[in-house]
């Protein structure tokens, strides 16, 4: 039976590389498109970043400070954080709305302390810009106040620290126990751990739909379903063959999203000036054969499903409009769960699909545990059976069958 | 070789076959004969084991189609009306992929893919079967069937799109396929290929077989042509009148 199926899964693959368009989505379009789409999102957020640094603001200023030399202070901290032109003469409200680079200081003092109120348009990203810079500014001159009253009664600011704060990174590793490397390479294992399980998820089950439909339901609709009917192959043989192609492409094509995402998120980073983020994340051998698994076991059901109700549908928009439900479940198991750490309640790890995305979570960060992986593995293969099962029972049923008889 | 015992299929309340008693022996041709809709293509379907029957038993070789299925597919072949090849296949990938699934010697096979491709002047091997005409691509199923030369062949209108030279070889072939002890089920349209091919033949109209007697015999009975037995008995006899009509 299996050698049969393994001809039915050839069969299935040979004539999915040779369709132009097929190879295009399956193979080239997922390693192409997250880097073009993080590059050019890291392009443009760098070229926003350096608009607005390299842009020309006006504060208009409506002081009731009595001394000259305290708004000259204002204005010599306001220059020192960015490009802006000083405007003495008031504040006209309406000016700072339609005007994205205008932003507002209202300063007094009440006694000795400046009271400043900045006004923008939060709606407008230049003048939030602005607000945040002239906030940063008059946070200066609060510093430089301070550190000239203490030293003007004697006193030392930098004895005014009675905590130093440390860090120590435990369970990531760094070149000579570097802490800025490990926590850079903790933080990009947090990011992986947050986006690569939703991300699999997403793309296993979404790179098997259409493949799936194709090869139940639009063969049924095309009528070579027939073919194999007549053979001397069961049908059982005709239902594993055809998951075990539709796991086969779906992990070739999750495998590459992966490698698109990754490289994507790179230049990403690269862009917005942090590529010395290591590139790395805390995995050993036995994680990655974990990893493995877990992924398998997510295309089995992913496919399981998929070829369960396109060989239910009696054709591939039947078939669509079945499926698309179930994605989107999936797609809310996979953002309802993007910011939760691993390591849950043990019954998450007997639902399906979120047990898949907390042991992906537990393995990246570390809280890996024997009994939650089990039961996971346990569900996720009893699924497996199950679906196969019902497919091979739907493959031998009269009723679905007889959509492809003319 | 075929037998069939109170053969039923119903789709719902529709009967498409009715009470169908077959027997077929070893070495006829055997000629299924029918207007459009009169059940025969949901007929070789259920011998074939394309479909369950609503009710009654099928016995190919001596063996339940009910309990054998698989042993029986090894050793029978089955041409439908309808060469539904996958598009995305060459030829030669299309005969792989069914010698893989009959476990087939390739040395052998090679030979008799040959043979029949000069009978039947088969070039078009390394086309993909999406850029294959219908006639080309029922030449194609054809031979995926021969080159096995099962026991049973079920052949369900194997001429509609062959040009006049291959119809004429398949139809050589079948008899010498018969001579040598196969057993050939067909269904056709072509009343003039059922006269000169078939050993008997059997016509069913409405789902029901309404006449079953070797050509000799029912043209002695009926003392006409097959083609006009078979309209008499279809009840199409008023063609004049509808032409007249027209």
């Amino acid at each position: 039976m299996l050698k049969d199926a393994l001809i039915i899964m050839g069969k299935e693959l040979r004539n999915i590389f040779r369709d132009k368009r097929t190879i295009f989505s399956t193979i080239i379009l997922p390693v192409v498109l997250f880097p073009v789409m993080f590059g050019i999102i890291g392009l443009i957020t760098k070229a926003n970043e350096e608009a607005k640094a390299k842009a020309e603001y006006t504060v208009y200023i409506e002081s009731t400070l009595s001394q000259p030399d305290e708004l000259t202070k204002v204005i010599d901290e306001i220059h020192k954080v960015g490009n802006f032109g000083i405007v003495n003469d008031g504040i006209n409200e309406k000016t700072i709305e339609s005007n994205s680079t205008a932003v507002g200081l209202k300063i007094g003092k009440n006694g000795d302390i400046f009271v400043a109120t900045v006004i923008y348009n939060s709606v407008k990203e230049k003048s939030t810009y602005a607000a945040q810079k002239i906030r940063e500014a008059l946070m200066n001159l609060n510093n430089e106040l301070v550190s000239a009253e203490l030293l003007s009664r004697g006193i030392n600011p930098q004895e005014l620290n009675f905590v130093q704060v440390n860090d120590m990174v435990v369970g990531v590793s760094a070149e000579n126990g570097n802490v800025e490397e490990a926590k850079a390479k903790g933080q990009f294992t947090q990011m992986l751990a947050a986006l690569v399980p939703y991300f699999l998820l997403i793309y296993i089950f979404a790179g098997s739909m259409g493949l799936g439909i194709d090869t139940t339901a639009g063969e049924k609709e095309r009528g070579s379903l027939s073919i194999l009917l007549v053979n001397q192959v069961s049908r059982t043989s005709i239902a594993l063959g055809k998951i075990l192609y539709l796991m086969l492409m779906s992990i070739l094509t999750s495998v590459l999203n992966l490698v698109g995402l990754v490289i994507g998120l790179y230049l990403e980073m690269s862009f917005l000036g942090e590529a010395n983020m290591p590139f790395s994340i805390e995995l050993d051998a036995i994680g990655y054969l974990l990893l493995f698994i877990t992924v398998i076991l997510l295309a089995l059901i992913s496919s399981g499903i998929i070829i369960f109700i396109g060989i239910l549908a009696r054709s591939v928009k039947e078939a669509s409009g079945y499926i698309t439900p179930i994605y989107m479940i999936i797609l809310l198991f996979g953002i309802s769960t993007m910011q939760s750490e691993g390591s849950k309640a043990f019954y998450y790890y007997a639902i399906p699909f979120i047990n898949i995305i907390f042991t992906m979570k537990d393995i990246f960060i570390g809280t890996f545990s024997v009994a939650n992986f089990l039961t996971m593995l346990v569900v996720n293969s009893a699924l497996v059976v199950l679906f196969v099962y019902l497919t091979a029972k739907i493959f031998n049923s009269e009723k679905v069958l007889e959509v492809t008889v003319e | 070789m075929i037998r069939s015992v109170g053969l039923t299929k119903k789709f719902g309340d529709f009967i498409a076959v009715d009470n169908i008693n077959l027997n077929v022996n070893q070495g006829e041709i055997f000629g299924f004969l029918g207007p459009n809709g009169a059940g025969k293509t949901t007929t070789i379907k259920m011998l074939t084991g394309t479909l369950r029957p609503t009710s009654g038993s099928i016995e190919i070789l001596g063996m339940d189609m009910k309990n054998r299925a698989i042993e029986i597919k090894r050793r029978i072949g089955v041409v439908p009306d309808e060469p539904k090849i996958y598009e995305h296949l060459k030829g030669y990938e299309f005969l792989e992929f069914i010698m893989s699934i009959y476990k087939l010697d390739k040395a052998e096979m090679k030979v008799k893919i040959e043979e029949l491709c000069d009978a039947f002047e088969i070039d078009y091997l390394d086309k993909l079967a999406g850029e294959m005409s219908h006639g080309m691509r029922q030449k194609l199923m054809l031979i995926s069937v021969l080159m096995r030369k099962p026991e049973v062949l079920f052949l369900d209108e194997p001429t509609v799109g062959l040009d006049a030279k291959s119809a004429k070889i398949l139809k050589e072939l079948l008899m010498k396929y018969a001579r040598e002890g196969a057993t050939v089920f067909m269904t056709t349209h072509i009343l003039e290929i059922a006269e000169k091919m078939c050993d008997r033949v059997a016509i069913i109209n409405k789902g029901q077989i309404i006449a079953e007697a070797s050509v000799s015999d029912l043209k002695q009975k009926y003392q006409a042509s097959l083609e006009d037995i078979f309209l008499a008995l279809t009840a199409t006899n008023d063609i004049k009148d509808i032409v007249d009509s027209l």
